[in-house]
């Protein structure tokens, strides 16, 4: 049986309803191809596929993938490090801590999956074909249902919220400084498909020194100089998995005029600027963990993760395309590379007050 | 049709070796781009004069891409014939490329219509784009088929968008709905076509008995081969690579020739009805695009039907 497409323009009745999900239920319209995005000529063209013939997952399967656990760890390494590191602290509330960070794993949910949605309405989706493609680019779910699931896990991040910014005001000043960045960004078009700046910016202050202050003040403890200084270094961090993800589609997003770091350097610089920016982390990485272990304790491991860098360094220069699997490649590298600072990170940090805890087991000693 | 002389400077007797070249180089050749435009001018009822230039223009695009990456590969023959560069000289094989697309951007000019001059530019420009990264994914065994794609898009469907859209671009016709349509159909079309003489490397369809295997050996991964490599694990990819003959490629699927290539086939079906959606796509948007038509240009949505049939399968249309 042949297969059924219908093409649609933005100026259509039907278009965002095909484009939402949100009509007859005896076929899954699946956009194939976007044409002229982010303009007044916009169209897409919708496979039609038959409800019964769609392949779809099962409801485990279908929320983790449009969740991303993956990306967890962006919530809870900082929930570790502000245990560990304010476990001492006298007055250091456990409890509020935990639900806050459980309010930003739902609030990371929530925003996993908005992604997903805004990606498809923006034609991104279309402009940057994965091999694996999203749950809704499969037609797994629709957008509609997709955003519903997502605002679900908004009210959950509220709920488990609430709470916290009752005890602990202070926590409302991150809540208010992140929305005012959102609004701000909407107002001014910025935080857009097509221009990402402002995002990105908006990434290392939340994902930085926003996120780390509303896990101190959830927890009744002071945000000191020594967990600013590491929350820029971990902002730093996360936004460079951001910018490799960005280089690994600057072709397509140069080609469709995305505004970002990577497609404003090109496709040269940009390979430098990726060496450098994860030379300034590791730098600044090795810096902090020298300074508060000292050289002996952290050696080893600044000693580990330089020697994977310069591997990850030759690996970048040796990209050869914009358009090969190199490029992907470096991502996955970049995501181990960071999943092993994190790793060791977690160990520096963990490690005073294992071995405080570990010692008297092993000397016999109180 | 010879499209060779449309203007009386065009290969002038007094450069050496430039006609010999040329005469080498296009003897042996289909001219299935400029039947293509022919095919859409007719039922356009545009002049003889204008027809002949649309057509020594695509041609001549196309062979000048011809020219130029048989130097890059350093391939040693075209259309069972020494490549220019062997022949000849490296040197004259580029100039003879660059010789085409000047006299395409002169001849154009002539004619006086400056957005086919514009949108000639543009197509030629994508080309190279394409040839450039065509070059960067050599030896790249990892590419995927939607980034194969995305070369084909600028490098082969860019000559068949122009060759569906530039007999209306000279009768000034620039609906932007019709160009669309036609915009679309012409990269369905170039899709359709690379990957048919990409099955060619596979001994699949191969009626014109071209070298099998020649892309593998190459270094490049054409757009099967990446497509069987999505489903290969690594011990088998790295088989795949190595391949020299079509046995070697069964044996990537199982150790028993007849199984192998039993299940080598399965892969080419499955790739098979992958190309029979964008030919169902494509005669959507042949559908829409029949709407637009005045009723004297009807004749060209016939002619347009059976471009699928000729181009992936390989076969003649039904009359």
């Amino acid at each position: 049986m042949a297969t059924r497409y219908i093409t649609l323009k933005k100026t259509d009745a039907a278009f965002h309803q095909y484009l939402s999900g949100s009509v007859d239920l005896s076929f899954r319209p699946i956009p194939v191809k976007s044409y002229n995005i982010g303009t007044a000529d916009e169209a897409i063209t919708f496979e039609l596929v038959p409800t019964q013939t769609q392949k779809s997952a099962t409801v485990p399967a279908l929320i983790f993938r449009l969740v991303k656990p993956k990306t967890f760890v962006l919530a809870l390494f900082p929930f570790f490090y502000v245990f560990f590191s304010a476990l001492g602290y006298k007055g250091f509330d456990f409890l509020y801590t935990f639900l806050a960070t459980l309010a930003a794993l739902a609030l990371l949910s929530a925003l996993n999956i908005r992604n997903d949605v805004v990606d498809h309405y923006s034609g991104f989706d279309r402009v940057n074909v994965e091999a694996k493609p999203k749950p809704i680019a499969r037609g797994w779910i629709s957008a509609e249902k997709a955003q519903k699931i997502s605002n679900l896990f908004l009210l959950a991040a509220l709920i488990l919220a609430l709470p916290v910014i009752w005890k602990y005001p202070m926590v409302l000043g991150i809540v208010a400084v992140s929305g005012f960045l959102f609004f701000i960004g909407r107002l001014l078009q910025k935080n857009s498909y097509k221009n990402q700046h402002f995002g990105e910016l908006s990434l290392f202050l939340l994902s930085g020194p926003a996120y780390f202050a509303g896990l101190y003040w959830a927890g009744g403890t002071p945000f000191i100089l020594k967990n600013v200084i590491f929350s820029f270094v971990w902002g730093l961090g996360v936004l460079f998995l951001i910018q490799v993800n960005n280089f690994s589609h600057i072709m397509t997003s140069s080609q469709n005029q995305i505004q970002n770091t990577m497609t404003k350097l090109g496709f040269d610089r940009a390979q430098t600027y990726l060496v450098f920016h994860w030379l300034v982390f590791v730098f600044s990485w090795s810096v902090f963990h020298i300074y508060q272990r000292d050289f002996a304790v952290s050696g080893a491991f600044i000693f580990i993760l330089a020697i994977l860098s310069v591997h990850f360094f030759y690996r970048i220069k040796r990209i050869r395309s914009p358009m090969g699997s190199g490029l992907f490649r470096i991502r996955k590298q970049a995501y181990r590379i960071f999943s092993v600072m994190v790793l060791f990170s977690s160990i520096l940090i963990a490690w005073p007050t294992l071995w405080y805890l570990i010692m008297p087991l092993l000397t016999g000693q109180p | 049709m010879n499209y060779k002389i449309y203007a009386p400077e065009d290969f002038p007797a007094y450069l050496p070796k430039l006609n010999a070249l040329y005469d080498d180089l296009f003897s042996g050749g289909k001219g299935f781009r400029s039947k293509l435009v022919n095919l859409v001018s007719e039922p356009l009822a545009i002049g003889a004069n204008t027809q002949s230039l649309l057509a020594q223009t695509i041609e001549f695009i196309h062979n000048a891409s011809l020219l130029h990456d048989d130097l890059i590969d350093r391939s040693h023959l075209r259309r069972g014939k020494t490549t220019a560069w062997l022949k000849h000289t490296p040197e004259y094989a580029v100039l003879a490329g660059d010789y085409l697309l000047a006299r395409v951007m002169v001849n154009l000019s002539h004619f006086g219509n400056i957005h086919l001059v514009q949108y000639t530019a543009e197509i030629i420009s994508d080309l190279l784009e394409g040839e450039w990264l065509q070059d960067s994914v050599v030896k790249d065994y990892d590419v995927t088929l939607e980034q194969l794609d995305r070369i084909h898009t600028l490098k082969t469907a860019s000559l068949f968008k122009w060759c569906l859209r530039s007999p209306f671009i000279s009768q000034q016709n620039y609906n932007k709905d019709l160009h669309f349509l036609l915009s679309e159909m012409g990269a369905i079309l170039g899709q359709l076509f690379q990957r048919s003489d990409d099955l060619l490397d596979y001994d699949i369809r191969n009626d014109e008995g071209k070298a099998v295997l020649g892309d593998l050996k190459s270094g490049y991964l054409n757009s099967f081969g990446a497509f069987q490599c999505k489903s290969l694990t690594a011990s088998q990819k790295k088989l795949f690579i190595k391949s020299q003959t079509l046995n070697d490629v069964y044996k990537v699927y199982s150790h028993d020739l007849v199984q192998g290539k039993q299940l080598f086939l399965q892969q080419v079906q499955q790739f098979d009805d992958l190309n029979q959606k964008l030919i169902d796509l494509y005669d959507h948007h042949l559908e829409n695009f029949e709407q637009l038509l005045e009723p004297s240009q009807k004749k060209l949505s016939a002619n347009l039907k059976p471009l699928t049939e000729v181009l992936y399968w390989r076969r003649k249309p039904k009359k």
